[in-house]
């Protein structure tokens, strides 16, 4: 699921004839001082980042003036909400609230449903799971048909079952049926509206919303402007940003994924290339490393039958991070014979590892002519000045032991070649 | 006059034969000690998109439907490489990724 920002969802709101709050965003604070000065009220400046929470965390301030929005937004710009930075705030008109509910459409994928569901509660502000545990009576559902589409007596049904009076019962209805065409045009995975506010004036408007994606359908959404469609709490780096327009973006061949779990390299720390194939396999294979107090520089997979050529190449992004030992985990059994990644891997680490001797590399492969792609890795990376080591079907479930290798080669290396220790040995030495 | 090499595309890479380090074309033989390893890697690993015509390997399909047939296996550089006299080169086009490494400092970059 690809994320949207909160101003970029209440556009589309906007489009769709939901109200939310008179408001814009700013990147600087005199930006934000200027907006709170058009919308001439009280407003509230809040963080765009992808983290709940930001309340608390003291990304969402209020301002009567344009001097104090300017203040808050300074605050707010500077901040790192859950190891997110902020870069903009959004500076709305602030409404005088008088009800909160909770409106969302979300795909139920679970074979019971298979549908996407509305869910309405007349409590919001809060976390709609967590109101539904202490009052289910709150809370009422409706699954909508895929094909015919949500009909307007259908809300009117599901808002019968609350005492809500009928005129502000009309106006939530317009705001839920809008948050539906929302959901439906922009193939979204789940819409949501929390809170939902009636305000004193007896308007309805959507003051905050959370709207993802479908990852399939970002492609036909071009004017959100989402980079990579992934779920990810955060923007995308600059790698991720070639590896999935170079990898990934319309080739559906097989899997080429490539996440970074490091965006801030530090000097002085150790960090492992880490490649897996399948997600079984390669989710015991990083925590193996991590458990060992590794820390792996990204998240790599190509399974799926993924041609040598894209494998090669989520490779070449892997060593394009400071990494001081590379690890590939692959236990795919089944569906993908291994010579394919035993061609990239020689081709790959032979250009990459050229000028690097001793280089820790261990590979584990294990799957559908693993003998024949270990005698390719053999042959193939023969004369190549690395630290190698390879493992097969046997050590699949030996991921610690696999781990432990990668440690102890990585010491070897950064003894050998820079005349130090990796950052696990020193910490274990502390 | 025969051309000293053969140059086509895949989907995502671009692959050249050097006729002129390629054993049975230099040589003229139809025995080579690489045993034609790049045409018989293409069987193994490719679609068919190689076979020996002259005593060397040349197309077995047409330019245009290269993207179309191969797998992208890799396997006719390495077969090469390992049997032969390393005439195939594959380039694997990654744009934008030495500029980074270039940025970053990191090797390869340079």
């Amino acid at each position: 699921m690809a994320r949207i920002y909160e101003y970029q969802a209440k556009q589309l709101l906007k489009k769709v004839g939901v109200n939310v709050p008179a408001g814009d965003t700013a990147a600087t604070p005199d930006e934000a001082a200027a907006i709170a000065t058009r919308i001439a009220k009280s407003v509230a400046v809040k963080a765009q980042v992808w983290a709940a929470g930001r309340l608390q965390a003291g990304g969402i301030r209020f301002a009567k003036v344009p001097e104090e929005a300017f203040q808050h937004a300074q605050t707010i710009l500077g901040m790192r909400i859950k190891g997110l930075p902020v870069r903009k705030v959004l500076v709305e008109e602030r409404l005088d609230i008088r009800e909160e509910y909770y409106a969302g459409v979300v795909v139920d994928s679970s074979m019971r449903v298979k549908a996407p569901v509305l869910i309405f509660s007349t409590e919001g502000g809060t976390g709609i799971e967590e109101v539904a545990a202490r009052s289910p009576q709150k809370v009422v559902k409706h699954v909508i048909d895929p094909l015919s589409g949500l009909d307007s007596s259908q809300v009117d049904v599901l808002l019968g079952k609350l005492a809500i009076e009928t005129e502000v019962a009309g106006k939530l209805k317009e705001a839920i049926c809008g948050l539906y065409r929302l959901f439906r045009e922009y193939d979204a995975r789940n819409a949501e509206i929390n809170p939902l506010v009636l305000t004193k004036e007896g308007e309805v408007f959507a003051v905050d919303c959370h709207v993802n994606i479908d990852d399939n359908s970002v492609f036909r959404h071009r004017d959100l402007g989402i980079r990579v469609p992934r779920d990810m709490d955060r923007e995308p780096t600059e790698l991720e940003e070639l590896a999935w327009e170079h990898i990934e973006e319309g080739d559906f061949r097989g899997t080429g994924y490539f996440a970074q779990m490091v965006t801030d390299f530090q000097p002085g720390e150790t960090y492992v290339g880490f490649h897996g194939i399948g997600g079984g396999g390669s989710m015991l294979g990083a925590a193996a490393l991590i458990n060992r107090g590794m820390r792996i520089a990204n998240y790599a997979d190509t399974s799926g039958d993924p041609p040598a050529s894209k494998i090669y190449k989520v490779i070449r992004a892997i060593f394009s991070q400071p990494i001081s030992a590379y690890v590939l985990t692959g236990a795919c059994l089944a569906n993908q014979e291994q010579w394919y990644h035993a061609f990239a891997i020689v081709k790959a680490l032979k250009e990459e590892l050229r000028h690097r001797p001793g280089f820790p590399v261990i590979i584990l492969l294990a799957g559908n002519k693993e003998a024949e792609a270990m005698e390719i890795l053999r042959e193939g990376l023969k004369g190549l000045d690395i630290r190698l080591e390879l493992y097969g079907r046997e050590y699949i479930y030996n991921s610690d032991y696999i781990a432990e290798r990668a440690e102890t080669l990585i010491a070897e290396y950064l003894r050998e070649a820079r005349g130090t220790v990796s950052s696990y040995e020193k910490r274990s030495d502390q | 006059m025969t051309e000293d090499k053969l140059e086509f595309e895949t989907r995502c890479t671009f692959v050249r034969i050097d006729y002129t380090k390629c054993e049975p074309a230099r040589e003229g033989t139809s025995n080579p000690a690489c045993g034609f390893a790049c045409v018989k890697a293409d069987r193994m690993y490719d679609r068919n998109i190689l076979r020996i015509q002259g005593n060397r390997p040349v197309l077995a399909v047409r330019k245009e439907d290269i993207k179309r047939l191969s797998n992208e296996s890799l396997s006719w550089e390495y077969a090469c490489n390992a049997a032969g006299r390393g005439a195939i080169e594959i380039i694997v086009p990654f744009p934008g990724l030495k500029e980074y490494r270039r940025k970053m400092n990191l090797p390869g970059g340079e």
